[in-house]
C-alpha cells in the first residue's frame, strides 16, 4: 500500500472542501447582506475574498506535486485533473460573491431597498437559496465521490436560468415605469445574472464529480 | 481495424500440480504493442514464453487449450517450433550479447538459417543495426566485442540479433528493466518504430512504460487474465477493481 500517497490525496480533497465551505459561507453571506441590508456582512466577504484566492493557488501546487511524483493513474489521476478545474471554478464562484457583496454595500442604506420589497423579493431570494443549496450539495457529492447527487443540482440549472430571466423582465419593466431608479435597478439584475452564472460554474464542478466517479464526460445541454 | 496475429483460447499451464495459468483467452493484433502487467509470480513471463514454446524446455509443464498463431496451432504435433521460434523471437530482461564482436552476434542467426554469402550477411547486418537504432553509435566498431557496449547499446544490440532472423512478431520480458532513463527512452521509442512492422508482445513492471508504449494492455493476478483493453482505458478508467488497485500502488 502506498499510505503516503493515499494521505496526499485525501489531503488534496480536504482543501477542496475547506475552499468550498469558505465559498458557501460567502454567497450565504453577500446574500444575508442584500436582503437583511447587513452591510458588515458583505465587507466580510470582500475581505475574505483574497483568502479563497489563496487556497486555489496552494491545492494547484500540491496537484502539480502530485502528478510530478507520484505519477497518478486511473481514479487518482481523475481526481487530481478534475480537482485542478473545479478550484478554477470555486475561485470564479468566490469572485462572484464579492461582486454580490459590493453591489449590496452600494445599494444599502438608501430608500431603494424597501421601495422595491427587496428583503421580501420572492425571485431573488429563491435564487440565492438555490445557489447556495446548490454549493452545499455539490460539495457533498465531491466528499463522497457521488455521481448521483451531482446529476441532482445539475437539474437545479434550468430552475436558475428561468429565475433569471423572470427577474431580468420584471426589473426591465419596473425601470421603464421609474427610470430615476435605473441605476440601482441595473445593480439588482446584475445580482440575479451573476447568480446565473455563479450556478453554471457549479454545473462544471458537478461534471468533474461524474468524471472523477465514473470516467463519463457529461456535458450540460446549454 | 487491425488482425489478430497471436490468439489464445482457454489456455490453461501447470507446472506440475501447481496452475501458473488459468483459462488464458487474449487476442493481440498485428502491428500492435501488447503489454502484460501485474506482480511478480502472476504468471505474465510464463504466458510469454508459451507464445515461442520457450517452456516446452521444461519437464514438468502441461498445457491444454489453444494458442493461435496466423490461425494455426502452434502446440499441434506436426508444428515446426524451430521455424516458430524464428518467426516469433524474444529480448530478455537483462541483455545477453554473445561473447563475440558486434557483428557476429546480428550474423548469428542469420548463419543459423544457412546464409554465407559475406554480401548478404554485411546487408543483414547494417538493415538490422539500424533498425535496432543503434547504427550510428557502432557502424565503425562492428568487429569489436558486444561486451564492450554500453547496457543500452547491449540491449538495442540484442533486438537487432533478433531482427536479423526477419521475425514476425518480437516478445520482450521486461526489456528495460536493467537500463537507465535515457537507454529506457531509446528502446521505447525504438519499440514505437518497430512496431510499423512487428507485433511486439512486452512484459513490463513499468506502469508507465506500459501507459506509453502499447496499444492494448492485459493484467494478469495469481495466473488469471483479469482484464484486458486498450491502454488508455486501462490506464484511465480501468474496469476491474483489482486493476485500478494495482496499477495505482494500492495493491496488497
Amino acid at each position: 500500500m502506498r499510505q503516503s500517497y493515499t494521505e496526499k490525496l485525501d489531503d488534496l480533497k480536504i482543501e477542496v472542501l475547506r475552499m468550498g465551505a469558505l465559498v458557501e459561507d460567502a454567497i450565504t453571506k453577500a446574500s444575508y447582506s442584500l436582503l437583511r441590508q447587513e452591510v458588515s456582512l458583505a465587507e466580510e466577504v470582500l475581505r475574505n475574498e483574497e483568502h479563497i484566492n489563496k487556497y486555489e493557488t496552494i491545492i494547484e501546487d500540491k496537484c502539480v506535486i502530485l502528478v510530478a511524483t507520484e505519477q497518478p493513474v486511473a481514479h487518482d489521476l481523475r481526481l487530481i485533473i478534475s480537482t485542478l478545474k473545479s478550484i478554477r471554478d470555486l475561485e470564479r464562484i468566490g469572485d462572484y460573491a464579492a461582486h454580490l457583496a459590493s453591489i449590496a454595500r452600494n445599494l444599502i442604506g438608501g430608500n431603494f431597498l424597501e421601495k422595491f420589497s427587496l428583503p421580501l423579493h420572492n425571485n431573488i431570494k429563491k435564487m440565492f437559496e438555490m445557489c447556495v443549496e446548490m454549493i452545499k450539495k455539490t460539495m457533498q457529492a465531491f466528499r463522497e465521490e457521488d455521481a448521483g447527487i451531482a446529476r441532482e443540482v445539475m437539474e437545479f440549472d434550468e430552475q436558475v436560468d428561468s429565475l433569471y430571466l423572470d427577474v431580468f423582465k420584471e426589473f426591465l419593466g419596473d425601470m421603464k415605469q421609474d427610470p430615476s431608479y435605473a441605476h440601482q435597478l441595473n445593480s439588482l439584475i446584475f445580482v440575479s445574472k451573476y447568480l446565473e452564472r455563479l450556478a453554471d460554474h457549479v454545473i462544471n464542478i458537478c461534471e468533474e464529480i461524474i468524471y472523477i466517479q465514473t470516467g463519463e464526460r457529461v456535458e450540460k445541454q446549454n | 481495424m487491425n488482425d489478430t496475429k497471436i490468439s489464445t483460447q482457454n489456455l490453461n499451464l501447470f507446472y506440475g500440480d501447481v496452475q501458473a495459468l488459468q483459462d488464458i483467452s487474449f487476442d493481440m493484433n498485428e502491428h500492435s504493442v501488447t503489454a502484460l502487467i501485474g506482480p511478480s509470480g502472476c504468471g505474465k513471463s510464463t504466458f510469454l514464453r508459451v507464445i515461442n514454446r520457450m517452456n516446452d524446455l521444461i519437464d514438468s509443464v502441461k498445457i491444454t487449450g489453444t494458442v493461435l498463431y496466423n490461425g494455426n496451432n502452434i502446440y499441434e504435433g506436426s508444428f515446426d517450433v524451430i521455424a516458430l521460434r524464428k518467426s516469433i523471437g524474444m529480448v530478455f530482461q537483462k541483455p545477453n550479447p554473445f561473447p563475440m564482436s558486434i557483428y557476429d552476434n546480428v550474423a548469428y542467426g542469420p548463419r543459423i538459417h544457412g546464409i554465407r554469402k559475406k554480401d548478404e550477411l554485411d546487408s543483414i547486418v547494417e538493415k538490422s543495426i539500424r533498425q535496432a537504432a543503434l547504427w550510428d553509435e557502432v557502424s565503425d566498431r562492428l568487429n569489436t566485442p558486444a561486451l564492450g557496449l554500453s547496457g543500452g547499446q547491449q540491449q538495442r544490440l540484442c533486438i537487432a540479433r533478433v531482427l536479423a532472423v526477419e521475425p514476425d512478431v518480437i516478445l520482450m520480458d521486461e526489456p528495460t528493466s536493467a537500463l537507465d532513463p535515457i537507454s529506457t527512452a531509446k528502446i521505447e521509442d525504438l519499440i514505437n518504430e518497430l512496431k510499423q512492422m512487428y507485433t511486439i508482445i512486452i512484459v513490463t513492471h513499468n506502469m508507465q512504460q506500459a501507459g506509453r508504449i502499447s496499444d492494448v494492455t492485459g493484467f494478469f493476478l495469481n495466473g488469471v487474465l483479469v482484464e484486458t483493453g486498450p491502454t488508455k482505458d486501462i490506464f484511465f478508467n480501468p474496469k476491474e477493481k483489482r486493476t485500478e488497485d494495482y496499477i495505482s500502488g494500492r495493491f496488497g
